[in-house]
């Protein structure tokens, strides 16, 4: 699939958007004694959107002139989003930085900033897609889709792969985000099946009933991944983690650790398919 | 973005007899390897026996007067050329991002994975900047393709923008226009 650079930069991304507000409202909502748990979390953020960008220059054709993917800000959705993203980028460099020398004076401040950047990213991410060119992707799915792995992967992350200490409040915020990430997921697999069955446009519908078609047929199996993966089981694994009152320790475990991988495949899964259904078929 | 004299396609598909001469041509001028057609006759059928029909349309690029890949190249690799409205692609600024193939809404940017660029019908503008006429113009059999003023094709006697089976002309403003049989009308 020639769009594969592209579900890894867009899932590493919303990724990095998640782990941002999550570390974020750690130090805002955590113990100052428990930061130390939120730090390899904290310091992924920007090398995970720099191997996004990097893997994402394989999309190129020619790849040595990628700087040149600015240059039509004015008018382009997709330098927009190309700055956006280097602007969070930037931040979250600082951000890390600050996770990494351990300086945790004012860095709850630039945690909120990095996060606002990478919300932002996210959303500009998503514009370059709705043209009414690419009728399937032209709705508000593919924002809401966007945004929902961010939440997704931005609370299951911290749920599944830190110890918790008895910070039974934050850990439950953590499990509500994920829960809601995976209702959102839900949400847009739902309105994206319900887009393809508009039929008020003719040169749309001539290309949605053949997207349906193979959309439930040799690309169920992408799709089946999605719902049941990133939309499913993450509300699953919550219910399992939510904390009783008076429980203290919650290990990190294996299975957690592999519940976070499945979750992720899912997410990949879920943007296989939205490629496909745009860069998949020909004009008209 | 109107250019001072746009030029555009007039394409009579009631002459045209399906001989793809003007995608030799254009592939012979642009040196396109195979599977890439700058200019492509599309062929279309519909109706239900006995009353079915067929019709070919011969296309490239519509040189848009709102044009999709100019507004949405991140590079910059597309220019609307002010004088005659022409929708230029520069390869060499180009990077390869496949973006305009996404926003077309008629296939005419065509990724070339030989070169990591995308190509595209210039209309032949090194010809037409000489006095001579585009590669498919001067080839058709059936004199089927010309070219001129938008404003005096569009004048013509069933001069159509708008076709049966393809996207509205809504949303890029196509400079092409085409005479077509009654069931091919939208």
């Amino acid at each position: 699939m020639r769009e594969f650079p592209l579900i890894i930069f867009t899932v590493a991304t919303q990724l990095a958007c998640g782990l941002t507000m999550a570390a974020t409202l750690f130090e805002m909502k955590g113990r100052p004694a428990d930061a130390a748990l939120m730090r390899p979390l904290g310091l992924a953020i920007f090398p995970l959107l720099v191997m996004g960008a990097l893997v994402s220059m394989f999309h190129l054709g020619r790849p040595l002139l990628a700087w040149r993917s600015v240059v039509n800000l004015a008018q382009s959705r997709l330098s927009l989003e190309i700055l956006a993203t280097a602007v969070f980028v930037l931040l979250a460099l600082a951000y890390s930085g600050f996770w990494w020398t351990g300086r945790a004076d004012g860095r709850w401040i630039l945690g909120v900033a990095t996060s606002l950047a990478g919300l932002a990213a996210v959303l500009a991410a998503s514009l370059p897609y709705m043209v009414p060119m690419q009728p399937a992707w032209n709705s508000g799915w593919l924002p809401a889709s966007f945004l929902g792995t961010a939440l997704l992967l931005g609370g299951l992350a911290p749920a599944v792969l830190i110890s918790w200490k008895g910070n039974n409040g934050l850990l439950r915020i953590f499990l509500g985000a994920t829960v809601a990430g995976s209702l959102l997921l839900l949400l847009s697999a739902a309105w994206m099946i319900v887009n393809l069955l508009r039929t008020g446009d003719p040169f749309a519908a001539s290309r949605f009933g053949g997207m349906l078609h193979v959309l439930l047929s040799r690309q169920a199996i992408w799709l089946g991944c999605y719902i049941a993966l990133a939309g499913l089981l993450p509300s699953v694994v919550a219910i399992r983690l939510w904390p009783e009152e008076g429980a203290t320790d919650v290990a990190i475990t294996p299975a957690a650790t592999a519940v976070f991988v499945v979750v992720l495949f899912g997410a990949a899964a879920g943007r296989a398919v939205m490629y496909w259904l745009g860069a998949g078929f020909e004009p008209f | 973005m109107a250019a001072r004299a746009q030029i555009g396609f007039f394409v009579d598909t009631t002459r045209c007899i399906n001989c793809k001469t003007c995608e030799i041509a254009c592939k012979d001028f642009n040196d396109s390897e195979v599977g890439r057609r700058i200019r492509k006759v599309r062929t279309f059928e519909g109706g239900e026996f006995p009353m079915v029909f067929a019709y070919n349309v011969s296309m490239s690029c519509n040189h848009c007067e709102d044009p999709a890949c100019v507004h949405g190249c991140p590079a910059g690799a597309y220019t609307k050329r002010a004088t005659d409205g022409i929708v230029v692609h520069d390869p060499e600024r180009c990077i390869g991002c496949r973006y305009c193939t996404w926003l077309c809404p008629y296939g005419a940017p065509q990724y070339d994975a030989r070169e990591g660029r995308v190509r595209k019908c210039n209309l032949c503008v090194t010809e037409i900047d000489q006095g001579r006429q585009p590669v498919c113009v001067e080839s058709c059999p059936m004199r089927a393709i010309e070219i001129g003023p938008l404003a005096e094709i569009a004048a013509r006697p069933g001069a159509l923008i708008a076709l049966r089976d393809l996207p509205t002309p809504q949303w890029t403003k196509p400079s092409s226009r085409y005479r077509v049989r009654k069931e091919a009308q939208a």
